[in-house]
């Protein structure tokens, strides 16, 4: 709970001047009616038959002008909450998102995977405008349309005690109404969203499948159920329409019944002559300044439920903390002679499952040596990967390296020494450039062509008038597939590393252009060993060591021959692959 | 306002609901109106102490609580009737939308990015549905509540109602005034809140690489910069906006004190021609000053939600608008297939050439295999063929008639096609399957799975042939292929195509494909594109693109002889380390 609020700390000066000016205004508002009744009853004199007789028209001035003061002083004041809830809104707003912008990019995979980035998208945007709504409402309505129903209350308790008895039933059974109503449809309102959501999937699945949906001519079947799916909504929406439909009728008919009971309980005490004819009509207009009052009541509980639901869930977010525990350690002694990675019995399971993804796993590259890793989908080559970079920690066993295990080295320092082109290539917007050098700042444009060079990118760089500042749109998409995967080579080529990982990092290029990189990278002269994971055996087939995983296991370590000769799984892949030629 | 237009078709078939719903609102908003008018006079007779008229006010009360009943329900079924046509509407734009979509050409789907098709569908709709339609509803009672108590005023004391008339525009011209000042901001603002919510995405959604890249503290330092000039922007839209209701509330005020006062002071000098004004009439004034500019308020808040609306309409409007797929095709296609003929065909996207002068003719039987880099124009050769796109020039011909000829039902169901993404709709196993051929029995639709060697997956799964699956169910890839298999293999059409079918297979999985594929190829025409050359081995002809152009072509060791392109591409497969250099 305290997380999010606490937040709101820098904006204590404008949450408690905010409201208090908005009341001045309410106060002033409330005054208004009681003026007007003295008007009326003082201002005027009238006979024995109603009949106006004369009245006294400076005391009549003298009242429009103090009504027209408490108007300017009124809005004054109403301008002045605006203006710090308007501050106060915008700026928890902007704290909050940069906070958990940057909570969230501290977090590791391990909590990152349960939130999933679906929720976090919502959580940084819907949920924070959500937030920042209720901040800036609860400044500008939440003491004000209160107020005005208690206010009114009290001036009616004020001008008379009997009639005021009204009020008193009224209010409850009016905030009952609405009460009453918004659950009924706050109910439904999920249903009707979850509809919406059937109705986005519909649309979104038959925008994928076009093509197929087109080659079996069925366009007429996805009409039909995609109609079907809207009506739902219509249906679903309507019955929420019968119940909100009443919420005006019924709030005006029990206010003006109020107003019935006022005149008539009010006649009597004029008869009496507890109650002047002004009052009467002071008191009418309380009533109707309840019913307005009550309706934002009834809109601001819908805010406050809303942001409820969403300071939960941001709580959620800033009660996560990352359990990939950076290491201080900030000067450790490497021992280069040792190997650049050892992998010691590791196993691992991911946080939201039941069985181990890797078992037992063994396994050291070399300083300078190229090491193939092979295996089908979900053999387990991608969470070995992830867990080198220290994507999520090893449930079992240990990573070291140069020596060291891998949690006593500050995880920055670990990334550093590593670069790696994943199997989905991404690029960032941008351009080419900025790209290229999100890691090593320092590249210069000689180091970018020549990294651009041994990624075979540059000849479609160079077309470009701009070269290496053409823009790159989001996601990369005004390039290929191929010439995005080209470019994130060249990003990996060019920061300094000692471990540069190909996670299956050339599927999107044809056979020959995979070549090629591959030899471009050996031809890299410093000291760099590599990490290929492929399922083409040709692409890894020449590494110094080539693991072979299947089903989170090791199954073969070895050169490709040693490995043609004692590992049937590799023969396997060998074969599937190159199956008419050893025929 | 021209963006209206596409409603008036919508609102057309309401007419009925339309008429009957301005019936209602005008009825209940007279009733509710004249109800101050009756509270006035029944406030008249209370003139002071034992001089309370009670049998008259009884009689007032009653009358009220009459009218009171009435203008409630009739409130009730004005919204009713109003929110129903609303959601009919909504219906019948969402439907038409859907099925403009569904008949829209495929080169106006992939150029398009869905998530935004499918936010016109879903969220802009919505916003037509809420600011427009609901919107109007307040606008229309606002509008008839606005002119009908100008009448009563006018009616009960006409100097009176001038000070009303005058001094209420000023509420509108701070309204419009506000709204015009804040319009920029708000526009600024939501361009900002793009850009942040890209980021976020892209920041979010490729985490691996931000982590991978030590890009984390930069990423946060940009997002923070974004999220300043945010704050900046949003500051003032709100603050500029949030003046709109103390102002106009102070409009209010002004016209509530002058018709107070104006009011007292005209009742004091009697004049012949000033009508008589009572303590009551002065009331039920009150009254109505304040209900006369309620509904200003209402509208002018309503302005930036119709603002919204109206640019949403817009974005529906482009969809509505876009070209069905043109279907001149009256030709029918004879049976079998025994010639399938690219004359000189020509191609290109965005001025860029794909497909240059492409000459071809296949027999019935035969297996073609198009093999060649990326992006050299494989697929493009499927697209035409399918008709998905259409050639710039020359034609593609099936029995020697022109496929643009051949209504485009009769032509794509004449193929069966395997893609490299593999489509599968929420539902079950046995409804995915059965999709090629919706009146397929169960013993049709085992025995097309059996075939392709999908059964005994599917005879494992919980429910077997009745597990619901979607997209991204727990089927591996290679299962979900075998089930797209097994849809072709039901419906058996006279040609297939095979299109990178399993490029995202592993190697040992794709020899069980192949078995299926196998089945479905056997003695029927084929297209097979390919970047695993193995797989096309035992093609009839090969054909091997480049840049747009076939620049060979023959059989597998023909081609191998040649010593050209192929036989380059071929071995780059197997050899990893001494290509001979270029």
């Amino acid at each position: 709970m305290k997380k999010c609020l606490k937040y709101l700390k820098p904006f204590k000066k404008q949450l408690i001047l905010g409201p208090i000016f908005k009341l001045i205004e309410a106060i002033f508002e409330l005054i208004v009616p009681m003026i007007m009744a003295l008007v009326i009853d003082k201002g005027l004199i009238s006979d024995a038959n109603g009949n106006i007789v004369g009245g006294n028209e400076k005391y009549i001035l003298t009242m429009g002008a103090i009504i027209l003061g408490l108007g300017i002083l009124g809005l004054a004041s109403s301008l002045t909450c605006q203006f710090f809830a308007s501050r106060a809104s915008q700026g928890y707003g902007t704290l909050l998102r940069n906070e958990l912008f940057t909570h969230i990019n501290n977090l590791s995979f391990q909590e990152l995977d349960k939130v999933g980035s679906a929720n976090l998208i919502t959580i940084m945007t819907t949920d924070i405008d959500q937030l920042q709504t209720a901040v800036a409402m609860f400044i500008r309505l939440v003491i004000r349309a209160p107020f005005l129903v208690i206010g009114s209350l009290v001036m009616a308790f004020i001008i008379n005690v009997k009639v005021a008895i009204i009020f008193v039933i009224m209010i409850p059974i009016i905030g009952l109404i609405l009460w009453l109503i918004m659950k009924k449809s706050a109910k439904r309102y999920p249903v009707v969203q979850k509809e919406l959501d059937e109705i986005s999937k519909v649309t979104s699945e038959n925008l994928t499948g076009a093509r197929v949906i087109k080659s079996f001519v069925k366009q007429e079947t996805e009409i039909n159920r995609f109609n079907k799916e809207s009506k739902f909504y219509h249906d679903e929406s309507i019955k929420i329409a019968k119940i909100t439909s009443w919420l005006n009728p019924l709030t005006f008919a029990c206010i003006n019944l109020a107003i019935l009971a006022v005149l008539y309980f009010g006649g009597i005490q004029v008869k009496v002559g507890s109650l002047t004819q002004g009052n009467v009509i002071a008191l009418v207009n309380y009533l109707n300044q309840i019913l307005l009052a009550l309706i934002v009541v009834s809109n601001l509980v819908v805010i406050f439920t809303k942001a409820k639901a969403s300071l939960d869930r941001c709580n959620n977010l800033f009660s996560l903390e990352t359990s990939i525990v950076d290491s201080n350690n900030k000067l450790v002694e490497f021992d280069s002679n040792k190997p650049l990675f050892e992998f010691k019995n590791v196993s691992f399971k991911y946080p939201n499952s039941d069985n181990e993804a890797i078992s037992n796993i063994s396994f050291t590259i070399d300083n300078n040596s190229t090491v193939g890793l092979i295996g089908g989908t979900g053999a387990g080559k991608s969470t070995i990967i992830q867990l080198l970079e220290r994507f999520y920690d090893v449930s079992k066993g240990e990573i070291l390296f140069h020596g060291i295990n891998i949690k006593n080295i500050s995880i920055n320092e670990l990334r550093n020494h590593i670069s790696q082109v994943f199997q989905k290539s991404t690029l960032f917007k941008g351009t080419i450039r900025s790209n290229l050098t999100m890691k090593n700042k320092e590249a210069t444009d000689k180091d970018i062509y020549n990294a651009l060079d041994l990624a075979c990118a540059s000849d479609f760089v160079n077309k470009y008038d701009d070269k290496i500042d053409h823009l790159v749109e989001e996601d990369g998409k005004n390039f290929s597939g191929g010439q995005r995967q080209r470019l994130c080579i060249a990003r990996a080529i060019l920061s300094p590393c000692e471990l540069l990982i190909l996670d299956d990092s050339t599927s999107a290029l044809d056979y020959l252009t995979d070549l090629k990189v591959r030899q471009n990278i050996k031809k890299l002269k410093r000291p760099l060993s590599v990490l290929i994971s492929s399922q083409r055996a040709s692409t890894i087939k020449d590494a110094n060591s080539i693991i072979v995983v299947d089903s989170g296991t090791i199954v073969g370590i070895g050169t490709h021959t040693e490995l043609l000769n004692n590992c049937p799984i590799y023969q396997e892949i060998y074969n599937s692959q190159t199956k008419e030629e050893n025929k | 306002m021209k963006t209206l237009k596409v409603l008036k078709k919508y609102l057309k078939p309401c007419y009925l609901s339309l008429i009957f719903s301005f019936i209602m609102v005008f009825i209940s908003v007279a009733l509710t109106l004249y109800i101050p008018i009756l509270i006035g006079k029944a406030i008249d007779q209370m003139i002071g102490k034992n001089n309370v008229l009670f049998d008259k006010i009884g009689t007032y009360l009653i009358i009220i609580a009459i009218l009171l009943v009435l203008a409630s329900l009739f409130n009730y079924f004005y919204e009713l009737i109003f929110s129903k046509m609303t959601q009919k509407i909504v219906l019948n734009l969402r439907n038409d939308v859907f099925k403009k979509l569904q008949n829209a050409s495929i080169s106006y789907i992939d150029s398009h990015p869905h998530g935004d098709l499918v936010s016109r569908e879903v969220s802009d709709i919505e916003q037509v549905s809420t600011g427009l339609l609901e919107g109007f509803k307040q606008f229309y009672k606002g509008l008839i509540t606005i002119l009908i108590t100008l009448g009563l005023m006018l009616y009960v004391h006409y100097l009176l109602a001038l000070v009303v008339v005058i001094i209420t525009p000023l509420s509108l011209f701070i309204a419009a005034f506000i709204s015009k000042k804040t319009h920029h901001y708000f526009k600024k603002q939501a361009k900002i809140k793009g850009e942040i919510s890209s980021y976020v995405l892209e920041i979010i959604e490729n985490q691996k690489e931000v982590k991978g890249l030590c890009y984390e503290d930069d990423a946060i330092k940009t997002f923070k910069e974004y999220n300043h000039n945010l704050y900046e922007v949003g500051k003032n839209a709100q603050f500029a906006s949030s003046t709109t209701n103390p102002c106009t509330r102070f409009v209010n005020n002004l016209v509530y004190a002058a018709v107070g006062i104006v009011g007292a002071i005209l009742m004091i000098h009697k004049k012949s021609f000033i009508p008589i004004l009572t303590i009551g009439g002065l009331s039920s004034f009150l009254t109505y000053a304040n209900q006369y500019t309620k509904p200003f308020n209402e509208i002018s808040g309503v302005v930036t939600e119709l603002q919204s609306a109206l640019s949403s309409l817009k974005r529906i409007e482009e969809i509505l608008n876009i070209d069905s797929e043109i279907d001149n095709g009256n030709q029918n296609l004879s049976h079998p297939i025994d010639k399938i003929c690219f004359d000189k065909v020509y191609f290109s996207y965005n001025d860029k050439p794909l497909i240059e002068n492409f000459n071809l003719v296949v027999r019935k039987g035969k297996k073609i295999a198009i093999v060649g880099p990326t992006g050299c124009g494989k697929t493009t050769m499927i697209n035409l063929l399918m008709r998905f796109y259409d050639v710039k020039s020359g034609g593609i011909y099936l029995n020697d008639i022109n496929i643009n000829d051949i209504k485009k039902d009769d032509l794509r169901k004449s193929f069966g096609m395997v893609l490299q993404d593999t489509w599968l709709f929420k539902g079950t196993i046995f409804e995915n399957v059965a999709y090629s051929k919706p009146n397929a029995t169960k013993e049709e639709v085992i025995e097309a799975c059996k075939k392709v060697h999908a059964h005994s997956f599917i005879k494992r799964l919980p429910q077997g042939y009745d597990t619901v699956i979607s997209q991204n169910s727990g089927l591996s890839q290679g299962e979900k292929q075998l089930l797209t298999i097994a849809r072709i293999m039901l419906l058996l059409p006279e040609i297939i195509i095979l299109d990178e079918a399993t490029s995202n297979i592993d190697t040992r999985t794709e020899i069980k494909i192949n078995k299926a594929f196998d089945e479905i190829l056997n003695g029927r025409t084929s297209f097979v594109i390919a970047h695993r050359l193995s797989t096309i081995r035992s093609a009839d002809l090969i054909l091997v693109m480049n840049n747009g152009n076939i620049i060979e072509t023959g059989t597998h060791e023909s081609l191998l002889n040649q010593d050209g392109f192929y036989k380059k591409l071929y071995y780059s497969q197997f050899e990893t380390g001494n290509l001979t250099s270029d």
